[in-house]
């Protein structure tokens, strides 16, 4: 089987996020990197798979030169090879552009099953998966938790509102990963010391004849506005207060 | 000089040699110790007042002994040991200087205090005499070991291995992984649900088994083993990196694995090929776990007291009857089987260390084809009770008490000691991590709590009835706690990890010279890194409680528990008085002293090159000045070494290691400084904010870098204004020379 996951490097969880001045995104100074979590329920998934049917598994990341060492990550948790394109015109570009980047490698690789994340942590968009699967022209399943594969097809369980929707589709298809499909493996020494030798191209975007300008352009970036302060009820009279408070929920917070 | 004076001398140096030689000899009959000048006189065929008479004082009669002929003496007891290079030059090393003898040397001390105690110089009542003696010879039988065969670091850790820059933050990213999301968790559930014995059965936390899979599946058992035998020949100090994660997750865990870790290096570098392939694999898989059996219930401090015994089988086999207590990991359910090297004494051979020899008993025994047999009649008596460490199982073994237990020589007969202290030289440096992990939890502990626990007006504050209470980390009582925590972890840290680096330089050596120097390090300060680390790890603890405030003293919160389990790494591994006696007694003069000397120069260069760095200039004043002392001290002791106040170096032997580790610890903190100072100033001149307190501050609260950087710069700075200064002082008062605690008797002890 021909089986590939792509990745996104995003910041950790725990990073703290700051917008820069200018609002044109975030600042990346001192942040960690880490692979972005849903598409570790891909590489883990494809990785079963593999363990399961025999075949070979490619990881494909579009993003900056540190995006390698996402890249790096899965190989050490036993993927075969990667495709890093990496072109600081697609640095930051938009979902349809890095889903345009994936397909132009991805077709070249001919796959059974392709795996995404859900959504990335970082923008939360959640279009790539699906945008790769309508230029590549085959079907797919989104926020997938759990996967079967028999008889040249899949069987996907996609949780809904109060219910589960129970998918079948054929192959190849695009899966997008959703928390509860598996238990992400860590990467193991022997793997990260295998990694380092485990071949990677690296394209740029010239060289798989895409566009670069991307449809859709983040305007401006601004944080949260910052919580108001918490409001005291001065006085002595808890009835007072208590009316206080009531009239305060009802027509300043108007929650009640 | 006249002809009848230069016979009478020269007769007298023919007596002196008769003596010398009669000495020797005892001393290599090992049943005629202790030598005493009795035997000695009866074996020269003299009165003991003739052998008095040859010699002026005690002194010059052990002098003689010792030095007279010291190349000879060691080539005897080069002979004497099996052709292990390693442990000739030790031991032709250990003894060149006083104090090595006096302290290190066994036999040789034991000689010593006879002499001493039949000269009655020591003044004591004769029960005192008896129970110095006896004390004397406990204190001795420990370092027997180690001076009879000295510790031989084994070639497992190959360095052939490439460890890139990315190589190593990928695998510090995954340990981090693996301790926080996979052992952290069990850290309090392991404490309530403590391993336990059902029914005969033991059973380790039901939440360890996850994590266990976890860390072998990962290959962290073969970390630092040699890639042949599939192993990944990680450096010594990234490894102690990953380490300190994983035992400040959960040490009481670690050590299921660590056991089973450090039994199969004494099968790798002891073990035939046979023995290898029976059980060493499958402990480096994980599949079986390992312990290491020394203590007994009349043998702790002193090994050499042991009673578990091997009888031979005609199948040069042996049964094993004995009983060993106190033993970690020594029974439980992560792993199907677990391999106990067992120390024992052979029916027939020799009393004391020299006697012992080490065997491979496994918990089943294991049939040719590798699968498990029948249990080999070890019972678990009990498991212990304990203050902490909870999760980890301390069994009482019973050996053979239905006659069935089988075991299998591990190396030559009689070199148990020897192989055995393989393994103890690593597990003391990784109870000195173990300290340092639980004081690492406990300070990122108290730091976040002091930033969260709003508390009290601060105290210029007082008097503003409206002003708000602050986090507790704004009073500076709490600051000067946790700076105080801050300094000690971050010197431990690097102490820790510099032994690390000097044990990977040692394996990357290209002469013996440049070998035998990183090895002196590490020989040096392996007691100190046990002692001094697992000591002010607890101290570190205590104070995570006092951030805390009552709430520190409550089980819900977590570092009650740190405090509980550190306590224990002051104690086992050989207690820390242990330790102290180790260093003082045979390390300092290791080398005719040369590995101090060494180390002392590293630190000489240090406070040179802070010295050209005008922020760090009067810190550096501090640490020359401690230095200072410090090699003062050690002058002192050798000179009291020489003398009849030989046994104040022994009595002050703690106090003396807890100072060279202040002393060490300054020393890394300021090192550290000095890489922190450049690095700063490099940013600094990007940012523009050279010469500018305020920018410079500005820039710390955007900056993680400058920050980090700060902090170590302000923690040295902290350590050598506060710390450093009391040194000199410490030194001075061990210099007074009290012999209040050896003179006063017993009766006065008592209140
Ligand atoms: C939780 C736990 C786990 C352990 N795990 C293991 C294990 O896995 N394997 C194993 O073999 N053992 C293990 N031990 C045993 C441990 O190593 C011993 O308890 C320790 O060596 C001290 O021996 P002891 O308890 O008999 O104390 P003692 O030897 O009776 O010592 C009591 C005191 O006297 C001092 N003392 C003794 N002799 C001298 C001397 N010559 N000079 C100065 N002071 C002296 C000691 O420093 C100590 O302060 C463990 C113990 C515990 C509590």
């Amino acid at each position: 089987m021909n089986i590939v996951a792509c990745v996104k490097q995003v910041p950790d969880t725990e990073a703290l996020i700051k917008v820069k001045p200018d609002g044109s995104g975030i600042d990346e100074g001192g942040i960690k990197w880490v692979m972005n979590p849903y598409d570790e329920y891909g590489v883990e998934e494809a990785l079963r798979l593999k363990e399961a049917k025999g075949g070979e598994v490619t990881i494909v990341s579009v993003g900056p030169a540190r995006a390698m060492e996402t890249i790096r990550t899965a190989l050490a948790m036993g993927a075969e090879k990667g495709v890093h394109v990496s072109d600081p015109l697609l640095d930051n570009t938009d979902a349809y552009t890095t889903a345009a980047a994936l397909a132009a490698v991805i077709k070249g690789l001919n796959p059974d099953i392709i795996f995404c994340g859900q959504r990335a942590i970082d923008d939360d968009s959640g279009q790539v998966g699906s945008i790769l699967a309508a230029i590549l022209g085959i079907p797919q399943v989104t926020i997938v938790t759990k996967l079967e594969m028999a008889d040249g097809k899949i069987k996907a369980i996609k949780p809904i509102e109060g219910a589960q929707l129970v998918i079948e589709s054929t192959l190849p298809c695009v899966i997008t990963t959703q928390k509860g499909l598996n238990e992400p493996r860590y990467a193991s020494l022997p793997g990260i010391m295998k990694a380092k030798k485990k071949p990677v191209d690296v394209k740029n975007a010239a060289a798989l004849g895409i566009a670069t300008e991307p449809k859709a352009k983040v305007a401006k970036m601004t944080p949260p506005p910052d919580r108001a302060p918490g409001k005291i009820i001065a006085g002595d009279d808890p009835a007072a207060k208590a009316a206080e408070l009531v009239r305060l929920l009802r027509e300043e917070a108007k929650v009640i | 000089m006249s002809g009848p004076r230069k016979r009478r001398e020269k007769e007298k140096e023919q007596r002196k040699k008769v003596i010398l030689n009669a000495a020797r000899k005892l001393f290599f009959k090992k049943e005629s110790h202790p030598v005493t000048v009795s035997k000695i006189a009866k074996k020269a065929q003299l009165s003991k007042g003739a052998i008095y008479l040859y010699f002026t004082s005690k002194e010059e009669i052990c002098a003689q002994i010792l030095l007279n002929d010291i190349e000879k003496l060691h080539k005897e007891v080069s002979g004497m040991i099996d052709s292990n290079k390693n442990a000739t030059q030790l031991l032709r090393d250990f003894s060149y200087t006083y104090i090595g003898f006096f302290l290190g040397d066994t036999e040789l001390f034991r000689i010593l205090m006879n002499f001493m105690l039949n000269n009655n110089n020591l003044n004591f009542s004769d029960d005192t005499n008896r129970r110095v003696i006896q004390e004397m010879n406990r204190a001795i039988s420990v370092t027997e070991g180690i001076l009879r065969y000295g510790a031989e670091r084994g070639e497992f850790h190959l360095r052939e291995a490439d460890y890139s820059a990315e190589t190593v933050e990928m695998m510090l990213n995954e340990a981090e992984k693996l301790a926080v999301e996979a052992i952290l968790p069990t850290y309090d559930v392991g404490d309530k649900d403590h391993a336990q014995l059902k029914d005969g059965k033991a059973y380790a936390p039901k939440c360890f088994h996850e994590p266990y899979r976890k860390f072998c599946e990962g290959g962290w058992l073969m970390a630092t083993k040699s890639p042949e035998i599939g192993g990944q020949g990680m450096p010594l100090l990234l490894w102690s990196a990953c380490m300190e994660l994983f035992n400040s997750a959960n040490f009481a865990f670690m050590m299921y694995p660590g056991l089973g870790l450090g039994a199969a290096a004494l099968i790798d570098n002891y073990g035939t090929e046979e023995q290898k392939n029976k059980y060493m694999f499958k402990m480096l898989e994980g599949k079986w776990g390992g312990t290491m059996c020394l203590t007994e219930p009349g043998a702790g401090s002193d090994v050499g007291a042991l009673r578990t015994s091997a009888k031979r089988r005609p199948d040069g086999l042996f049964d094993i009857i004995g009983t060993k207590s106190f033993i970690s990991s020594g029974d439980h359910d992560l792993t199907e089987n677990i391999i106990h090297p067992v120390l024992a004494r052979i029916e027939g051979d020799p009393l004391g260390t020299g006697g012992i020899s080490i065997f491979i008993v496994p918990k089943y025994r294991v049939k040719d084809d590798g699968s498990l047999g029948v249990a080999n009649d070890v019972v678990t008596g009990n498991l212990e009770h304990k203050m902490g460490i909870h999760g980890n199982a301390t069994a009482t073994l019973n050996f053979g008490d239905n006659g069935k237990c089988i075991g299998e020589l591990l190396g030559p007969e009689r070199a148990g000691m020897k192989i055995m202290f393989l393994l103890m030289n690593e597990a003391r440096l990784e109870v000195g991590m173990q300290g340092l992990g639980h004081a690492t939890a406990a300070l990122e502990h108290a730091i976040q709590y002091a930033k969260e626990r709003i508390q009290s007006k601060p105290v210029w504050a007082m008097r503003d009835p409206n002003a708000p209470a602050v986090p507790i980390i704004q009073h500076p009582d709490v600051r000067r706690t946790l700076l105080w925590m801050k300094a000690h972890v971050e010197g431990m840290r690097a102490m820790n990890y510099w032994v690390s680096y000097c044990i990977d330089m040692e394996h990357a050596a290209k002469t013996p010279q440049e070998r035998a120097k990183w090895e002196g390090f590490v020989e040096l300060l392996t007691p100190v890194c046990k002692a001094y680390c697992s000591d002010k790890g607890f101290d570190v603890c205590s104070f995570a409680i006092d951030v805390y405030g009552g709430y520190g003293y409550i089980q819900e919160y977590p570092v009650e528990q740190y405090l509980r389990d550190c306590k224990i790494a002051s104690l086992y591994e050989g207690t820390n008085g242990i330790q102290a006696l180790d260093l003082v007694g045979r390390k300092l003069g290791m080398n005719k002293g040369q590995n101090a000397m060494n180390l002392f120069g590293e630190i000489s260069a240090t406070v040179a090159k802070a010295k050209t760095i005008d922020t760090l200039k009067s810190q550096a004043q501090r640490l020359e000045e401690a230095y200072n002392a410090m090699v003062g001290l050690t002058m002192q002791f050798a000179d009291w070494g020489k003398g009849s106040s030989f046994l104040l170096p022994i009595m002050n032997a703690r106090p003396y290691l807890m100072n060279l580790g202040d002393l060490v610890v300054g020393w890394q903190l300021m090192q550290g400084a000095v890489v922190a100072e450049e690095k700063l100033q490099a940013i600094y001149a990007k940012a523009g904010a050279e010469g500018s307190k305020a920018k410079q501050r500005a820039l710390a609260r955007e900056n993680k870098d400058v920050a980090f950087y700060q902090g170590k710069i302000l923690a040295a700075s902290y350590f050598a204004d506060t710390v450093l200064p009391t040194l000199a002082g410490r030194c001075t008062a061990i210099q007074l020379g009290n012999k209040a605690p050896i003179e006063m008797l017993e009766e006065s002890f008592t209140i």
